[in-house]
């Protein structure tokens, strides 16, 4: 049973070229600097990194593949740290921090190399 | 009142103000854009994917709440009409705050949506704070609310982006990238460590003795069992010098370089955070370390004046 | 038996070409023409020569510099390492090698472009991940590549701890441009400067203007070494060698030893100096002239304090009033020095200390009996205390 404290196991996502690019597209996400390493380079960047879309994207695939196909996720409330570059691993971490009848509440944090990329507080319905 | 505060103040009578015209999303929410958002993120959910399971389940098939703002992501947008949020980004502009950054992404999912469903936004200015000194330069941070619809005017999401609005440093001149240090099996760990956001000192696991820069033997004990420790990056600044003569490959011009002393006990040369320079830089001067790039885009651990 | 090599050598002969800023030849012919001149000027034959000691930063080795000069067979030849710390450590090698009878006749030379062709001041990149190379990251990787940044930072320090100011910095370089005014071997011959030249000229590295650092020259030198008794046979007056020596303190790196205790003094030319005076048997009140090596102009002040001109801290008061200049208590750099005549890494003012002792310096200090000749600063260093003979 969930409760609070309730830890989630670990996922690590791989941030290749390839998944940066895939998943920039399928958000309709056409930014230069999720897809072109040159371009993103020269705006400062050390080469493509993950648009904000698929990270909240990733969170939420994170809590849903724990609490499954049945859950409903309410809110997601971001706070966007160090970029996810080309490269990277990013690790998926959550915990549960509140339960109020089906309504849940976690913490989710993926961390790269760099750091922590993003930092996710979730609530979703739970059916009993 | 100067031109830049005078541009603020306009921005700040958008507030609150008259959402954008409503942006229609091109294609209604569908199987074919799910299974490529699906796909690209690895998501195996049956809610999104099976339809034997929706049926029995809810219904129908949903899309990924996560796809919220991908059905308006492209959504044509007609000129005549600015919301409160336009106004605020161009005057942000016309007051030298060009460059972006996203610092929050909000979302209240008020219900799952169906294909079929068409999906609309319109956008606002909600706030807008005072200037702020950050790591990327001076700015402000202002929230833009999304408010998604039906066609029928449900509302059936709530989006809030958090970005600050900042000045670019000024324009670089091609300095070129840094020089690169060389690493070996005596300071792998060290750079090492400025990428793990430490700043690592080398120490004696015999005697306890730091060594900066590093070396294979304890120069006290005589010990090769070698490792490391991570300082507290707080020190003072013990000397310095600035940099105008010749040009430097990845250096811009004046450059100040910091002699400093940790609390530890060592010393190390390391320079100003690019956009934390202090105004002075004296003898005694308190400093923290931060780990940010130089020209090039490489990390180094760089130094802050804390008062 | 004495195991020492003071007194038994002599520098017999010198040799430069001209000091320029384009050469116009290369640099192996730079170092053929000044170890030819010095030989010369020995009143010896370049066959006579069975030794050539040199720096590691010599482009010409000593074998092409032996085929090129007509040199003779060789017995020693060696090379000393951390640029112009290694000047007068050539004359040091030189007298171990002629005091022990390993070779008879040494040349010590050093020549090149460095202002039409690699200058040094141009800033240092990446190493290879040598302990060398690593040792130059902890500085090259956050922007301080240059020799004159490198000395910057001691200088910075030094003027905290001393409360010396740019001011005291530039009286180094007003009397070495008034020596270098009336030599007309120097490249700033008849250009003197004033204290407000110097601090009118434009930042450098911070605490470090234009007129702190040293010029870039192209050129060459040669000094042959000997020993005294089979000197004062040859045609000059002898310039016996009564001491030379090389130091390398605790805690030493190449120009950025940052990481001792005090960085406000030059703990490496400290060690030189009690050698030297060992060796000799003077201290500094024997000593009627100097030349003080300046690539930068504070670490003359160190070195006046770690050779017991005056104590710690209290150079900038030796230096005022014109006590460095022609005249003054302790004129030093009567060849206008390396700011003034030109930047041979140090061997120029070998010369000039020679020149000294045979009274024929344009810059004569009268009756010169010892003079004190350092090397470079900030590096593992030399120096060498050359007598009339007595």
């Amino acid at each position: 049973m969930t409760s609070v404290g309730t830890q989630l196991p670990e996922v690590r996502i791989d941030a290749s070229v390839r998944n940066i690019v895939a998943t920039a597209i399928a958000s309709r996400d056409y930014q230069d600097v999720h897809h072109d390493v040159a371009t993103a380079q020269v705006k400062g960047s050390k080469t493509i990194f993950t648009n904000i879309l698929t990270s909240n994207g990733y969170v939420l695939r994170y809590v849903t593949d724990f609490f499954g196909p049945l859950s409903v996720i309410k809110t997601s409330k971001l706070r966007l740290g160090v970029p996810n570059y080309a490269g990277e691993v990013m690790t998926m971490r959550g915990t549960v921090t509140g339960v109020d009848g089906t309504l849940v509440t976690l913490d989710v944090k993926g961390s790269n190399s760099l750091g922590d990329h993003v930092i996710a507080t979730v609530t979703l319905e739970v059916p009993q | 009142m100067t031109n830049s505060a005078a541009l603020i103040a306009e921005a700040r009578t958008h507030l609150g103000g008259p959402p954008g015209p409503l942006r229609v999303g091109r294609d209604p929410v569908n199987l074919p854009m799910v299974h490529h958002w699906c796909q690209a993120l690895d998501d195996q959910n049956q809610a999104y994917l099976d339809e034997e399971f929706a049926a029995e389940t809810r219904g129908h098939l949903i899309a990924p709440p996560g796809m919220l703002q991908t059905w308006t992501m492209d959504a044509p947008r007609g000129a005549e009409l600015m919301g409160s949020n336009d106004h605020v980004n161009r005057l942000l502009d016309e007051a030298g705050y060009t460059s972006v950054v996203a610092v929050n992404y909000e979302h209240e999912y008020v219900r799952e949506l169906q294909h079929g469903e068409r999906i609309s936004v319109r956008s606002s200015a909600e706030d807008l704070s005072e200037e702020k000194k950050t790591g990327l330069g001076l700015g402000y941070f202002t929230t833009v609310k999304h408010e998604y619809l039906t066609d029928d005017g449900e509302v059936i999401g709530i989006g809030r982006m958090r970005l600050l609005k900042f000045k670019p440093p000024a324009a670089a001149p091609e300095v070129g990238a840094r020089p690169t240090p060389a690493i070996g099996r005596d300071n792998q760990f060290f750079w090492d460590g400025v990428q793990a956001g430490e700043l690592r000192i080398g120490s004696c696991n015999a005697c306890q003795t730091l060594h900066h820069p590093p070396q294979p033997i304890c120069r006290a004990c005589g010990s090769t069992d070698m490792g490391h420790t991570v300082s507290t990056g707080k020190g003072v600044v013990y000397s310095h010098v600035t940099h105008h003569y010749p040009k430097l490959q990845g250096v811009e011009l004046p450059h100040t370089v910091l002699l400093v002393e940790l609390e530890e006990g060592v010393r190390l040369v390391s320079e100003w955070a690019t956009a934390a320079k202090p105004e002075t830089t004296y003898v005694g001067q308190q400093v923290q370390v931060s780990f940010t790039p130089v020209p090039g885009g490489e990390l180094r651990p760089t130094f802050t004046a804390v008062s | 038996m004495s195991r020492s090599f003071a007194r038994q050598v002599a520098i017999a002969g010198i040799g430069a070409t001209e000091f320029s800023k384009d050469s116009g030849r290369s640099e192996l012919q730079l170092a053929g023409e000044a170890v030819l001149l010095a030989v010369k000027d020995a009143g010896l034959e370049p066959a006579d020569v069975d030794g050539l000691t040199t720096f590691t930063m010599e482009t010409n080795s000593e074998i092409e510099v032996a085929k090129t000069a007509g040199l003779g067979d060789l017995t020693f030849f060696s090379k000393i390492g951390y640029g112009g710390g290694a000047a007068c450590a050539t004359v040091q090698q030189a007298a171990i090698a002629v005091a022990t009878g390993v070779a008879d006749t040494v040349v010590c030379y050093r020549a090149f472009n460095e202002r039409s062709g690699h200058r040094f001041g141009s800033g240092a990149h990446r190493g290879e991940p040598t302990s060398e190379g690593i040792a130059m990251g902890w500085v090259s990787s956050f922007g301080l590549m240059t020799p004159a940044s490198w000395v910057a930072m001691f200088a910075q320090r030094y003027m905290h701890e001393y409360g010396a100011t740019s001011a005291d910095f530039g009286l180094v370089s007003v009397a070495d441009r008034k020596h270098a005014a009336t030599n007309p071997k120097a490249w700033f011959y008849q250009q003197p400067i004033t204290l407000e030249d110097h601090q009118n000229s434009r930042w450098i590295v911070e605490p470090l203007h234009l007129l702190d650092c040293c010029q870039e020259t192209d050129g060459g030198q040669a000094l042959v070494v000997t020993t005294v008794e089979r000197a004062r046979d040859l045609p000059n007056p002898v310039a016996v060698v009564s001491g030379a020596a090389q130091g390398s303190a605790q805690g030493q790196q190449s120009m950025v030893s940052y990481y001792r205790d005090d960085i406000a003094g030059l703990p490496e030319m400290g060690l030189v100096a009690k050698q030297l005076w060992a060796q000799s048997g003077l201290g500094p009140d024997d000593i009627q002239t100097a030349v003080v090596y300046d690539h930068f102009t504070p670490f003359v002040l160190q070195q006046l304090e770690e050779f017991g001109f005056c104590k710690r801290g209290e150079a900038k008061d030796f230096i005022s009033g014109g006590n460095i200049e022609l005249g003054g208590g302790l004129p030093i750099n009567t060849h206008g020095g390396q700011l003034g005549e030109a930047y041979l890494h140090g061997m120029n003012g070998i010369a000039e200390g020679v020149r000294q002792i045979r009274r024929t310096s344009v810059n004569q200090v009268p009756d010169v009996e010892n003079v004190l000749v350092t090397a470079g600063t900030g590096v593992p260093t030399s120096g060498c205390i050359l007598s009339i003979d007595q």
